[in-house]
């Protein structure tokens, strides 16, 4: 067994908690080694030390603490519990026991001794001082054990108006905690209605801005539109009164001048048809299906000044697109047929002609328009739509 | 070469209840609002558990304090006693605990305070009359071994000055801290250990 070892079995040992074999071996080592055996001896004076340590008496006043807190953690207990009772008895039950153990021992005294007048006389007189000073003693005790009372009930009074005082505090504060809760939902709501009506009133300037944007835009449009229409009607009306009144000469020169600088008539109502979005389309080409689709609606469904202009413009349009095919060309023989010698002469019989030579157009277009590269797939519906609506 | 360190049983060093109701008695009692079982039982256990506190904080004022603080916790825990069970150990370790609540609360160091000038002292030493040099090294022993438990760690403290300075058995230990006797004697031999390296320690610094 190591000295290690021996020290961890010290405590144990001690106790006396080691079986036969472990105590043997313990008690081996600390006989023969002199360290072990001064440890153990210490360790063991230390432990008779602790259990020596001096015990101090609480002085009187504890108990007096303890019962006024509890009595104060228990105010419905505070009677019962207050501490002077017990003291003061106590004291004053010690003095008057110690007063009839002397009484005792004097009347004792005084029959051991004898009917010895003077040493009777002398006892006695001892007894009589002791029995008043025992009196003095008791009159002492009982009188500070009414000051005790009456401090107590100061104490007692004091502590009562102390709790009554808190409670009121206490009160107060509960009230102004719940005035100022109140004020703070009061504002709090305010503040909310103030919010939700600064909240609607924005909305509304906002649908009434919307309103009165969209107002103006649609009036914009409406402006530009009409703006526009009434350039093209203005555009057109000299030309208008050319074709009425010009020449046959001025007709050829106008048209070897191009398609691009004089409008067609009723151009100006077929611009609505391009307004796309929230730009203006204006088409220049003149052979797009839009155009030519635009031309036979205005000549089929606009009155009859704008749809001799339509059919005007499509005379040109027919006749610039044939041109190319030469004078032996089925096309440019049915103009001869219709006109005569020149595109723009007067027709030969009006009713007839118009009848058959928008047809022609039409079906001119319709084939025309489907072999255009750039329009292989809406050019078709398109024709056919205007040929329909036609 | 048989040593018993037992002086005396444990039962030796509680307070008298020849004369009155049993410890378990008054707790019922108090809890029942019984004013008179308290005042008993305070009378009983008021020098031992400001002693016992006294003990494990190494400061008389404080474990006067904390003593009061124990007598208010059973007044109003005095309910949660099953009255099967040890009242003695029940009000111990409600005086462990406020201890070791005080302690816990302020983790420092304990400075060294046993006798408050002027205050009266109770010597329960069992040993007979003394000379003077047997007085004085008595005394170094105890300020020696009080200063040797106060550098413990409070555990450990607490361990010792329960068994050695109050006496108790183990099973009494076991229900003050809620494990079973063979934890309290594996706890308490640590500690033993750790106070006699300490006691040792100290003993060759003091000598050297």
């Amino acid at each position: 067994m190591s000295c290690a070892h021996v020290r961890d079995l010290y405590s144990p040992y001690l106790e006396g908690e080691l079986d036969a074999d472990d105590r043997a071996q313990f008690e081996a080592h600390v006989n023969l080694c002199e360290p072990c055996s001064e440890r153990l001896g210490d360790l063991e004076s230390a432990m008779g030390a602790i259990a020596d340590l001096p015990r101090h008496p609480v002085p009187r006043s504890f108990a007096e603490d303890v019962l006024a807190k509890v009595a104060a953690d228990t105010p419905g207990a505070a009677e019962s519990a207050r501490p002077f009772p017990w003291v003061a008895v106590g004291r004053w039950a010690a003095g008057v026991l110690l007063g009839i153990t002397l009484c005792l021992a004097g009347i004792q005294l005084f029959m051991e001794v004898g009917p010895d007048p003077d040493v009777a006389l002398v006892e006695r007189q001892r007894t009589e001082r002791q029995l008043q000073a025992i009196q003095g003693a008791l009159e002492k005790l009982e009188s500070s054990r009414r000051e005790q009372q009456a401090e107590f009930r100061v104490d007692q009074e004091k502590a009562r108006e102390t709790l009554r005082a808190l409670g009121e505090s206490h009160k107060q504060l509960e009230g102004r905690i719940a005035e100022n809760a109140n004020a703070l939902d009061r504002s709090s709501r305010e503040r909310e209605a103030l919010l939700e009506q600064r909240i609607d009133d924005l909305a509304k300037m906002l649908v009434a801005d919307r309103r009165s944007n969209d107002a103006e835009i649609d009036s914009l449009k409406r402006e530009i539109i009409i703006a526009i229409s009434e350039r093209g009607m203005r555009d057109a009306e000299p030309t208008v009164a050319k074709s009425e009144a010009t020449t046959e000469q001025e007709a050829d020169a106008e048209l070897a001048e191009g398609e691009g600088l004089t409008r067609p008539p009723g151009l100006g109502l077929a611009v609505e048809y391009y307004w796309e979005d929230d730009h203006l389309v204006w088409q220049q080409d003149k052979t797009h299906p839009q155009y030519i689709s635009t031309l036979f609606t205005i000549y089929d469904s606009a009155g009859a000044e704008a749809s001799d202009r339509a059919l005007w413009e499509l005379d040109k349009l027919f006749a610039k697109a044939t041109a190319h095919l030469g004078p032996e060309s089925e096309e440019n023989s049915l103009i001869k047929r219709w006109f005569g010698t020149e595109i723009d002469a007067e027709p030969v019989d009006p009713k007839l002609v118009e009848r058959e030579r928008v047809e022609v157009y039409r079906k001119f277009w319709i084939e025309e328009l489907r072999t255009e590269p750039e329009a292989e797939s809406g050019s078709e519906e398109e024709s056919g739509d205007a040929g329909t609506d036609a | 070469m048989a040593r018993a360190l037992r002086k005396s049983s444990p039962e030796g060093a509680s307070p008298d209840t020849s004369n009155g109701p049993s410890d378990g008695d008054c707790l019922v009692g108090i809890a029942m609002g019984d004013h008179a079982c308290f005042n008993e039982l305070l009378s009983r256990y008021q020098d031992r558990v400001v002693n016992l506190i006294n003990r494990l904080v190494g400061d008389w004022n404080m474990a006067l304090d904390l003593g009061q603080e124990v007598f208010l916790r059973i007044h109003r825990r005095a309910s949660t006693f099953r009255p099967e069970g040890n009242a003695r150990s029940w009000i111990l370790a409600v005086a462990v605990n406020v201890g070791r609540d005080y302690l816990r609360s302020r983790r420092q160091r304990i400075l060294y305070l046993d006798r408050v000038e002027g205050m009266p002292t109770l010597d329960t030493g069992r040993a007979g009359p003394a000379t003077p040099p047997e007085i004085l090294e008595r005394e170094e022993l105890r300020q020696r071994v009080h200063e040797v438990l106060q550098d413990l760690p409070e555990f450990h403290r607490t361990m010792l000055v329960l068994r050695d300075f109050e006496g108790l058995s183990y099973l009494e230990m076991g229900e003050i801290f809620s494990c079973e006797v063979g934890t309290v004697k594996s706890r308490l031999h640590r500690a033993r250990k750790q106070f006699e390296e300490l006691f040792n320690r100290k003993r060759m610094g003091g000598t050297a």
